[in-house]
């Protein structure tokens, strides 16, 4: 089961997390929500992707 | 793998605007070229970014409360240097009115408008979208595919 988990603050401002993907094609999955939505501030593979390490890339435009 | 992507939210989609506006009970008015607000600019606040005095009061669309010819209206705006939308809307008094409706700095538009995105991306995608609104007033759209 692929869940993407969408919450919208009081402002408009939006978090967008993914559950149950495989590979990279999580990222694929949220990038047109994204796009749609304005600009992705931050990015970040939770821990269960990459063992442990978290990744951050800010600014991402 | 998963990934979390926090999104800082620009206005391009006119028909999820119209959407939002009907959600929080309020009524898009396509091509209407001016908005209400005090009709003079009293200087004292800054300009929005981007405007000049005579930008003020002129739009290509609008969002208005129906039947209420007091209150005051948001400007949905073209940006001159982007394919976005400007919302602008004078808040002075509360904006008559409409400052209730729509939040402070629009908030409740804003929101309302990034979760019609979210659910129209999400559906087209092939998700089953369930919508939730939390204590704090957060929207919750948690969308499923098998």
């Amino acid at each position: 089961m692929k869940t993407i988990t969408i919450t919208v603050g009081t402002t408009g401002e939006t978090t967008i997390k993914t559950e149950g993907f495989s590979g990279s094609s999580c990222k694929e999955a949220t990038a047109a929500i994204e796009k749609a939505l304005g600009k992705t501030v931050s990015d970040t593979a939770t821990m269960e992707a990459y063992g442990g390490q978290s990744v951050q890339t800010l600014n991402r435009s | 793998m998963s990934h979390v992507a926090r999104v800082q939210l620009e206005v391009r989609d006119l028909g999820c605007l119209a959407k939002a506006a009907q959600h929080l009970g309020l009524e898009f008015a396509e091509n209407q070229r001016t908005y209400r607000w005090y009709g003079r600019f009293v200087g004292d606040s800054p300009m929005p970014e981007g405007m000049t005095r005579d930008d003020l009061g002129k739009c290509d669309h609008a969002i208005r409360i129906p039947g209420d010819s007091r209150a005051y209206e948001v400007g949905v705006v073209k940006s001159k240097n982007s394919n976005k939308w400007e919302l602008a809307w004078d808040f002075w008094c509360g904006g008559m009115g409409l400052q209730a409706r729509i939040g402070t700095n629009g908030d409740r538009l804003k929101q309302e408008y990034a979760v019609q995105v979210a659910m129209k991306h999400a559906r087209a995608s092939g998700y089953q979208v369930s919508r939730q609104t939390k204590q704090d007033g957060s929207v919750v759209l948690k969308a499923v595919r098998s």
